[in-house]
């Protein structure tokens, strides 16, 4: 009872923040960033909650299996935003960030069960396997919300739409330095959890766990050591470097869905 | 006759430039101003604002005192601008008064100098003692009623002018500007405007003229640099903002050379504002990735939709300046009769003090208890039996009958009214200050009363 109790009050409180940032995008009022910060800040308590309720009564484990690890990833994806926004005061990026992290949340309570780690394969070597991804995905999170405001903001700026909404929303400069130095920290940890997944697999004997799911996983990695090379070496920026982040960013939501359905193989 | 509250003068509205100019004065001269118009017996309180828009006193007088201000403004600007002076009086020329602290009475509604203005006006009447109680209770209350209206409308927001609004557009690509590079291309007047809204964000600034002086010449204004316009190309590349403004037949910055320059950039973000006619930018260049190009329509649209806007929300700041309006005029309305209520009261306490004073030494035995307890009594008594006329009275304050019953029913005498009776109590209208004074007089009375 207590975790579905969690479970809704975080919806709710999502829910409310992000409409009342969106509201405030089109008829700014005084006092409604910082009540959706508080929002923000009562919901990532209540999601904490749910997860040590799910954990304390269920014994699950946020790094065990997959829907553990969503529930952990939006977690984090939120208190990675309340950092920036504490540090930085970059206004409106919850309205991107906040449903990227309802999806997770939602598909953590839909897919309960699903993807669940034989007791076989379960290993330490896992868990920190896990880890490394769910702390990349939760930075490529940032980045690709970064990334798809910027792609806002560059097309109202070049529409000429640039009263209302435009003027709520950060700089481009701004938008493109969250969406680079977040895929740079990122993408070390994605190189670990690359790295600690082959040897896993290594461990677990031949090519039994490799498929589809793995393949999509090294995919998201050479996307992003794609981006980044060109945006170090290239020059790249803007426009192009956002659309690269958010093929990057699909690419690893694609492996939670592949896990999520079962249609990868492995674990 | 009372005082009253009037306002004289001449603005944007009902006088061109060249009418304005003759009567303005600059705020150091404002003093020496009003100085001049306080000799007028009839002025007891005045405050003169002068801006590029408007020219008005504030003043609180008898009514030969507005024809003494009207003919000292006409001897200063000339008699042909009797036309163009207009006059509000007590409501009117409070709401007046609210309206121009709140911006919606200037040329550009929601800008937000003439807040500004309107204190050091202020200030500078008050520096000369020209300032008394009630103006100075009017313009605090339209300053908090400007601020009222700025922090519940959005009538100050979105920027109205085409070089903030370049500006704005600027910082919205490249977030903050200082250390950012600006080429102003051609010495023009618009571009030179652009330039200094540019310059104060930090931003450095280098102007491309095809003389190298009047560049220079420029430069020099703005703390920046001025070169020929040969160094087009290699400014092209260091640039993050460039606004051209340069006389030319045929576009300056063509596609041709643009492709290079921003291939030769490495996908550096590029603001290009085109405010000169005919254009210097070929549109063209506005297609390629990473550059943004707005000519001087694009941002003349976002200056009048930003106008529009703030015209939408006067309907809610007069809502604020009625509710603001009403709580000045209640605060008139009670200072007119305070003179009244203390006479009245003073009369009652007076009565009471002289009959307890006449029968407690008749009585054989009371203690100190006793007298204390009895004055106290009274005291009640007495406000008991005033609460009912006080209350009309403050509730009936406009009604100029009902003070003088009250008057004539309590013997209250008004200072200079002969038909009073000898032994009337007063209330204070001094000849200089009005009820103003007599209750400022009043209340130091009661704080040396305090004090002894």
């Amino acid at each position: 009872m207590w975790v579905s109790a969690f479970f809704i009050i975080t919806i709710a409180l999502y829910l409310t923040a992000w409409t009342l940032e969106l509201a405030s995008v089109f008829r700014p009022y005084r006092g409604a960033r910082k009540l959706s910060a508080i929002l923000v800040g009562g919901a990532a308590c209540a999601h904490l909650a749910y997860i040590a309720f799910e954990y304390y009564i269920h014994r699950h484990s946020p790094l065990a299996d997959l829907n553990g690890s969503l529930a952990a990833l939006s977690l984090g994806v939120i208190v990675a935003l309340l950092l920036i926004q504490q540090r930085k005061k970059i206004p409106s990026l919850g309205i991107f960030i906040i449903p990227i992290t309802l999806v997770f949340l939602l598909g953590a309570a839909l897919i309960r069960g699903v993807a669940e780690v034989p007791e076989r394969v379960a290993s330490a070597l896992l868990q920190v396997h896990i880890a490394f991804n769910v702390s990349g995905l939760i930075a490529f999170t940032l980045a690709a919300a970064a990334a798809l405001a910027y792609i806002v903001q560059e097309h109202l700026l070049r529409k000429k739409r640039i009263v209302g909404a435009f003027q709520q929303l950060p700089s481009l400069e701004v938008l493109d330095n969250v969406s680079a130095r977040a895929s740079q920290i990122g993408f070390p940890l994605l190189t670990a959890g690359v790295i600690t997944g082959a040897v896993f697999i290594t461990r677990a004997g031949s090519g039994a766990f490799w498929g589809s799911t793995q393949t999509i996983g090294i995919l998201t990695w050479i996307v992003f050591a794609f981006v980044l090379v060109l945006r170090l070496v290239g020059g790249y920026r803007g426009k192009r470097a956002a659309l690269g982040t958010l093929i990057g960013f699909a690419c690893g939501v694609s492996v939670l869905a592949a896990y999520a359905l079962r249609i990868g193989g492995g674990v | 006759m009372s005082d009253e509250l009037f306002v004289l003068g001449l603005s944007h509205h009902t006088a061109k430039v060249e009418q304005r100019e003759r009567l303005s004065t600059s705020i150091q001269s404002v003093g020496e101003e009003l100085r001049r118009l306080l000799e007028s017996e009839e002025i007891r309180e005045a405050v003169l604002v002068s801006t590029c828009n408007r020219v008005e006193l504030y003043a609180l007088s008898s009514p030969a005192g507005v024809e003494k201000a009207r003919s000292y403004l006409l001897n200063r600007g000339g008699d042909d601008l009797l036309p163009h002076l207009y006059e509000k009086r007590s409501r009117d020329a409070v709401h007046h008064t609210f309206r121009v602290a709140s911006s919606l009475d200037s040329l550009v509604v929601g800008e937000p100098q003439i807040l500004g203005q309107l204190k050091e006006a202020f200030d500078a009447a008050t520096e000369v003692k020209a300032v008394g109680p009630f103006l100075s209770r009017l313009f605090t209350s339209g300053f908090a009623a400007a601020k009222r209206v700025r922090s519940e409308t959005a009538i100050a927001e979105g920027t109205v002018s085409v070089s903030s609004i370049a500006c704005e557009l600027a910082e919205k690509i490249f977030g903050q500007l200082e250390g950012r590079r600006a080429l102003l291309i051609g010495a023009g007047e618009m571009g030179e405007s652009a330039a200094k809204t540019l310059a104060k964000t930090g931003a450095s600034l280098v102007i491309l003229n095809r003389s190298v002086e009047r560049a220079e010449a420029l430069a020099r204004q703005i703390d920046g640099s001025g070169r020929s316009l040969d160094a087009l190309v290699e400014e092209l590349l260091k640039a993050d903002v460039v606004i051209s403004s340069a006389a030319s037949h045929g576009y300056l910055l063509d596609e041709h050379l643009m492709r290079d320059v921003i291939r030769a950039r490495r996908h550096r973000p590029l603001f290009l504002i085109d405010i000169a006619v005919p254009r210097n930018i070929d549109p063209r260049v506005g297609d390629y990735d990473g550059v943004f190009l707005y000519d001087v329509d694009d941002l003349k649209s976002v200056a009048d939709e930003n106008l529009a806007k703030r015209r939408r929300e006067t309907l809610a700041a007069e809502k604020i300046l009625e509710e603001e309006v009403e709580s000045f005029l209640e605060w008139k309305r009670g200072l007119s009769v305070k003179p009244t209520i203390i006479a009245l009261r003073s009369r009652f306490e007076r009565i009471v003090r002289d009959e307890l004073s006449r029968t407690l030494p008749r009585l054989s035995s009371v203690s100190e208890e006793d007298r204390k307890l009895l004055e106290r009594m009274s005291a009640s008594i007495v406000n008991k039996l005033l609460h009912p006329p006080l209350k009309e009275l403050k509730d009936g304050a406009e009604d100029p009958a009902l003070l003088e019953a009250v008057h004539r029913l309590f013997a209250l005498q008004v200072e200079g009214n002969d038909e009073g009776e000898e032994d009337g109590e007063s209330v204070s209208e001094p000849k200089k200050s009005g009820a103003f004074a007599a209750l400022q007089r009043l209340r130091i009375a009661s704080s040396e009363g305090d004090h002894g």
